[in-house]
């Protein structure tokens, strides 16, 4: 390459990085404003008027109890976290062992799909008590529900994913003989790709709610457990520094998701630069 | 060149019909015809006629209901075993998560139980279709031109011996479309093949063929073979000689018949 051609090609980039940090900001900066904005506006209300601290804490009050004690926060999220993720991974992977199935046979199709039906309608919440007496107190029940909320948003996408395969594509392997687990690994699993990462984003806020329902009804850690302790003491500041701890981990969460997303999804249209 | 040769197509007798619920749709009725190894076949038709349905049977990807087809005298699914077929579709069904190097090399990849696994292979292909500075690209990267070559030089990985494409240049611009057609003709120079080719145009018909088979639709059978006995190698420009008006008359008359009955 020539010199001037390398030049004009840094430059490039670096404008590029230049203008990737700029959008990032002018991405970020707006909602970061709104928040910053409505958070003083509520400090504000609670100052001002006379409502009481066991109704709507200040935000500084909650900030304060996340940060007079941020390591108990941390571990007891670290222990949802844990029960969601564990539940997330056993939902997802027997949902995406099912879409194979179901994508290969309409016979398991008909015969599993009524099935995931039901298990979806049914309100996960009316099932934990029943775990909980199956599953005694410990992570197990948890992990559960949470499986349980995951699983059907996975399969369904799944199903519709290793079946949305270019034809032309498919046409072509067959041609040439390939078997069906050639099949599947190099053209269903990366078209089914997309759909898949989009159910996920779904699944992994999903898989949280889950954990923290089955903290609800039994058993004394995570934060599902601060919060029903919190509430039975009207114990606001710790209530809501327990919420905000579970907002940052979901706030986390697909931002993780996002970004192996668009690590693995660089073909896709879906991630095509504007 | 790649050292397996061509191979010769036979088809005998072979008719094709779906079942729709009560009803049954004719789509081929006793199409014979036979293709030489190393010619250059176009099946020129009005949409519906079934060219690429009996292009679809002799890949294999179909069974004919009646009639029999041969590859080098074996059945389309021994071909396909063999890797002897090479498909270029309409589209150019790249797999977009894969460079133009890995599309080409994905007939490798798969069924290894025979075909060569020839990593060498992959690098003459891409030279040979002109896309040298551009394996390392993703189909979305590429203009539909040269989609269409990363295409064809997939279709010729492995021991491709009879080359089926079933209008491979039907999406294409007009300019890249002609450029095409000649860029072909080199290849197949250069890389000898047996094509059968499906197409609705009737100059690239008379272009690219040694012979044409003119289907007619409902039900599809070859109204017409006419051989195209113009010199090779083809060049552009040829469109407006007397012998090429000629051909493409005698075709057009053919097709507006079959469309008559």
């Amino acid at each position: 390459m020539i010199p001037s051609e390398r030049n004009v090609e840094g430059r490039a980039l670096r404008t590029g990085r230049r203008r990737a940090l700029a959008s990032a900001l002018a991405y970020s900066a707006p909602p970061a404003a709104t928040l910053l904005i409505g958070g003083l506006a509520w400090e504000l209300w609670t100052r001002l008027s006379a409502v009481p601290e066991y109704i709507v804490p200040a935000p500084s009050a909650a900030l304060g109890r996340l940060a007079s004690d941020p390591a108990y926060f941390a571990g007891e999220g670290a222990v949802t976290l844990g029960e969601a993720l564990a539940g997330f991974l056993l939902g997802a992977g027997v949902a995406l062992m099912g879409a194979t199935l179901m994508a290969h046979s309409r016979f398991i199709e008909r015969s599993l799909f009524p099935l995931a039906i039901l298990v979806k309608v049914t309100p996960v919440v009316a099932v934990a008590p029943l775990f909980v007496i199956w599953f005694g107190f410990g992570p197990i029940p948890k992990a559960l529900i949470a499986a349980l909320i995951t699983f059907f948003p996975v399969l369904v996408n799944g199903v519709t994913g290793f079946r949305s395969v270019d034809r032309g594509a498919l046409d072509f392997m067959r041609s040439l003989r390939a078997s069906r687990l050639e099949i599947f690994l190099k053209l269903r699993v990366p078209s089914a790709a997309p759909f898949v990462f989009a159910a996920f984003r779904v699944a992994v806020p999903l898989s949280v709610i889950g954990a923290v329902v089955g903290e609800w009804f039994s058993g004394d850690r995570g934060l599902g457990s601060i919060i029903i302790v919190a509430h039975s003491n009207l114990d606001m500041p710790t209530l809501f520094a327990a919420i905000l701890t579970l907002s940052a981990m979901g706030v986390a969460l697909t931002a993780i998701v996002s970004a192996v997303e668009r690590k693995a999804l660089f073909w896709h249209e879906s991630h095509e630069e504007l | 060149m790649n050292g397996y040769g061509s191979a010769r197509v036979e088809i005998m007798d072979v008719s094709k019909s779906f079942d729709m619920g009560d009803d049954r749709l004719d789509v081929l009725n006793d199409v014979s015809l036979d293709v030489a190894r190393g010619e250059f076949v176009c099946l020129l038709g009005p949409s519906g006629c079934g060219k690429s349905t009996l292009l679809r049977l002799i890949g294999g990807l179909i069974e004919p209901t009646s009639g029999q087809i041969r590859v080098a005298g074996r059945s389309p699914t021994e071909a396909q075993a063999e890797k002897a077929l090479g498909f270029v579709f309409q589209e150019p069904a790249l797999l977009p998560w894969r460079t133009v190097a890995a599309n080409v090399r994905l007939p490798f990849e798969v069924n290894r139980r025979r075909g060569a696994s020839c990593e060498r292979g992959v690098e003459r292909l891409i030279n040979l279709v002109g896309l040298e500075h551009y394996s390392d690209y993703y189909p979305r990267q590429l203009s539909g031109g040269m989609r269409q070559r990363a295409a064809l030089a997939r279709a010729l990985a492995v021991g491709a011996r009879v080359l089926l494409m079933d209008e491979p240049f039907g999406s294409l611009d007009e300019i890249t479309r002609a450029a095409m057609r000649y860029e072909l003709l080199k290849i197949w120079d250069a890389d000898s093949k047996t094509v059968i080719f499906v197409t609705h145009s009737i100059s690239e018909a008379v272009t690219l063929s040694d012979r044409v088979a003119v289907m007619s639709s409902r039900p599809g059978r070859i109204s017409g073979v006419v051989d195209i006995d113009l010199p090779r190698p083809r060049a552009s420009g040829m469109e407006r000689e007397p012998d090429f008006l000629s051909y493409s008359r005698t075709l057009h008359d053919l097709l507006l018949q079959g469309g008559m009955e």
